[in-house]
C-alpha cells in the first residue's frame, strides 16, 4: 500500500490516492483520526514489524510501499472528538508519534519529519535564505522587528515577479513551464533541496528584470495537481503511470 | 558581551548569571518578564545584526560572542497570560520571540544551547533511536493504540512503566493493577509503555567535553518527584567509566548540543541504559558543589570574541 498522510481536508493528498487507486495501484490516506483507532504497533526497535491504521483499518507495516506526508503538525484542533481538557496533550502526543514512526519507516517517506515539522523541513523564511546565500544564491535582507504599542514598520514592496519551482527528488518543475528564467529557477531549486535533503520540496523565487533571480522562501508542500509533478512522486513511491503529457504523446503515435 | 535569556528567576539562569559576575565577565540577562518593554530589530542578512532594548540598556547583538538562553514559551509570561491568547501583549511576545530566536539560530556565536537541537526531545521515541545509534542501550518500548498489544507488552515484561511520547513533562508510572484496568483506554491515543529498568540512576551533564556525573537513590519511581510523593531521595557526584563518558559527550555532540542533561541507569549487570536527553537540562537541582554552573560560565566566557 501507497499511503499518504494529510489532513482529511486536503484536496491534493486526496487527489494523489484517488490517482494512485485509478491506477491499480492500493492507496490510503492517513488522517488524525486514524491514531485514535485501535490497532498501531510501532516497536522502536524493530518498526518493520509493527501495525499501522489507515483509513481506519489496521495492516502490517511492512505491507507500505511508500509514504507521503503532507501534515506539518497535529495541532488540538485536530483531535476535536477527544476531551477539551486534554486536546492539548493528545495532540502533542500524536505529534511525537507520528515523528517516531515516520523516521523509522522502513519504506520511502516523502518527507522524513524534521525538527518542528512532520512534512520535512520547514524553516523560517530567514533560515532558508541563509542557507541560499551560502549556496551562492541571491537572497535580499529581511527584518524582525518589535516594539510594543508601535506601528508596524511598512517595509518596500518586495521588486519582480514571483516564481515557484516544484522539486521531486532529482526533478523539478517550474510552476509556469512558460516562464523565461525556467531552467536557471529549476537548477537552483534543485540545489537548495538537495541541500536540505527535501526530496519534496516547492522553492519560491523573485524574479527581477533588472537585478536577476533571487530566492524568496521555500516549503515541502508541492503541487499534486500538477501532472508531471504528481507523475514523478508516484514514480518515488514505486507507482508507475505516464503523465498526461506522455500519454498524449503515446495515443498519438499509436493513431 | 555574553546574553543570557529567559526568566530572571529561574535557578539555572540566575546561578550562572552569579559565576559570569565572579568572573567579572560582561554579560546581561534578557528578561522574558520585561518582554513588554523590550524592542527589538534583527536584520537577516550574511550574518544576522541589530540591537535588542529593554530598561534603559541597547545590547548590539554584533557583539555578542556567546549566549545562554532558557527561553520560557512567550504565552508562559505572566504578563502576556493575563492579557491573553489574542492580545497585542500576546502578539509582541511572539515577535521578540522570534526575533531572539532567529538572531540565535543563525548567529556565529557560541549558543548554549540552539533551540532547534533540543528538538529531538519532543518525541521521545525518536530521540530514543537517536540514542541507540549513539551506542547506549535504551529500554524495550512499545507505542501502541491497541489494547491487546498492551496488555500482552505487560504480561511479557512484568514490570512496565508509563510515560509520555513527547516533551509535555509527565510522572514516569508503574503500570500496576488499577492501571492495567484502564488500558483499553490506549485506544484514543498512542501510548509509550517501556520495560522497566532495573538498576541505579544518574544523571549525567555534559558541557563541551567536560562531564559532570550524579548517582541518584530514591524509592520514586520519578526520582525528579520524590519529594513530592514523600520519597527518598540522595545524590553524590560520581565518575562515569571512560567508556561511558565519551559515549555521553559523542551523544550531545550528535545532536547538536553544547550542554545537556542526560538520564542513565547502571544495571545490575553493568549495562548503561540512557533513557532521555536534556538539552535545556534544570542542573542546579544535581548541582551538589556549583562545579556545573562554572563550568557553564567558563565555557561561555572562553567563546572567541567577535571580530
Amino acid at each position: 500500500m501507497r499511503v499518504v498522510v494529510a489532513q482529511a481536508s486536503d484536496v491534493g493528498a486526496a487527489a494523489l490516492v484517488a490517482r494512485w487507486r485509478a491506477a491499480g495501484y492500493d492507496a490510503g490516506l492517513l488522517t488524525v483520526a486514524d491514531l485514535s483507532v485501535p490497532g498501531w504497533v510501532h516497536d522502536p526497535g524493530a518498526p518493520e514489524r509493527g501495525r499501522a491504521v489507515i483509513e481506519a483499518r489496521a495492516l502490517p507495516t511492512r505491507e507500505l510501499r511508500a509514504v507521503v506526508t503532507r501534515l506539518p503538525a497535529v495541532v488540538p484542533a485536530d483531535v476535536a472528538w477527544i476531551d477539551e481538557q486534554d486536546r492539548a496533550y493528545a495532540a502533542a502526543e500524536m505529534h511525537a508519534f507520528l515523528w517516531a514512526w515516520l523516521s523509522a519507516l522502513p519504506c520511502p517517506v516523502l518527507n522524513r519529519p524534521s525538527a518542528g515539522c512532520l512534512a520535512g523541513p520547514a524553516w523560517t523564511a530567514e533560515e532558508w535564505l541563509a542557507r541560499a546565500r551560502r549556496l551562492g544564491i541571491p537572497a535580499p535582507p529581511s527584518v524582525r522587528s518589535g516594539r510594543f504599542g508601535a506601528e508596524v514598520p511598512q517595509r518596500p514592496p518586495v521588486e519582480g515577479r514571483k516564481a515557484a519551482v516544484h522539486v521531486v527528488g532529482d526533478r523539478a518543475f517550474a510552476a509556469n513551464r512558460s516562464e523565461p528564467a525556467r531552467a536557471e529557477l529549476e537548477r537552483l531549486a534543485l540545489r537548495v533541496a538537495e541541500d536540505a535533503r527535501a526530496e519534496l520540496l516547492c522553492v519560491e523565487f523573485r524574479v527581477d528584470p533588472s537585478a536577476g533571480v533571487h530566492m524568496a522562501g521555500a516549503g515541502p508542500w508541492v503541487d499534486m495537481f500538477d501532472d508531471d509533478v504528481a507523475v514523478a512522486v508516484g514514480a518515488r513511491c514505486g507507482v508507475e503511470e505516464p503523465s498526461s503529457a506522455t500519454a498524449v504523446a503515446l495515443s498519438e503515435s499509436a493513431a | 558581551m555574553i546574553l543570557l535569556w529567559g526568566v530572571a528567576s529561574d535557578p539555572p539562569l540566575a546561578e550562572v548569571r552569579t559565576r559570569l559576575a565572579e568572573r567579572r565577565r560582561n554579560a546581561l540577562l534578557l528578561d522574558q518578564r520585561a518582554v513588554l518593554e523590550t524592542a527589538a530589530e534583527v536584520i537577516f542578512d550574511e550574518t544576522p545584526r541589530g540591537w535588542v532594548s529593554w530598561g534603559g540598556v541597547r545590547l548590539d547583538l554584533g557583539e555578542v560572542r556567546a549566549a545562554y538562553l532558557r527561553p520560557c514559551d512567550p504565552a508562559d509570561v505572566p504578563e502576556v497570560r493575563r492579557a491573553g491568547p489574542e492580545s497585542p501583549e500576546a502578539r509582541h511576545a511572539v515577535e521578540i520571540y522570534e526575533a531572539i530566536r532567529l538572531w540565535a539560530e543563525l548567529t556565529p556565536a557560541l549558543v548554549v544551547n540552539r533551540l532547534s537541537a533540543g528538538a529531538s526531545n519532543s518525541s521521545k521515541p525518536y530521540q530514543g533511536e537517536l540514542i541507540r545509534l549513539a551506542g547506549f542501550e535504551v529500554p524495550t518500548t512499545l507505542l501502541t493504540t491497541d489494547p491487546d498489544a498492551a496488555r500482552e507488552f505487560c504480561a511479557r515484561h512484568r514490570d512496565v512503566i508509563f510515560k509520555s511520547v513527547s516533551g509535555v513533562r509527565s510522572v514516569v508510572a508503574r503500570v500496576d493493577d488499577a492501571m492495567r484496568e484502564r488500558l483499553p483506554l490506549v485506544a484514543s491515543c498512542p501510548t509509550q509503555l517501556q520495560a522497566r529498568v532495573p538498576g541505579r540512576d544518574v544523571r549525567v551533564h555534559v558541557v563541551g567535553g567536560d562531564i559532570f556525573a550524579c548517582e541518584i537513590e530514591s524509592t520514586a519511581d520519578d526520582y525528579r518527584y520524590a519529594r513530592r510523593q514523600g520519597a527518598a531521595i540522595s545524590m553524590r557526584s560520581v565518575e562515569l567509566p571512560a567508556d561511558c563518558a565519551e559515549r555521553s559527550v559523542a551523544l550531545a555532540r550528535r545532536l547538536g548540543l553544547t550542554m545537556a542533561g542526560i538520564d542513565l541507569r547502571r544495571t545490575p549487570e553493568g549495562a548503561w541504559v540512557c533513557f532521555e536527553v536534556n538539552p535545556s537540562p534544570g542542573f542546579t537541582f544535581f548541582d551538589l558543589d556549583g562545579r556545573i554552573a562554572r563550568c557553564v560560565a567558563g565555557h561561555l566566557a572562553s567563546a572567541p570574541r567577535r571580530v
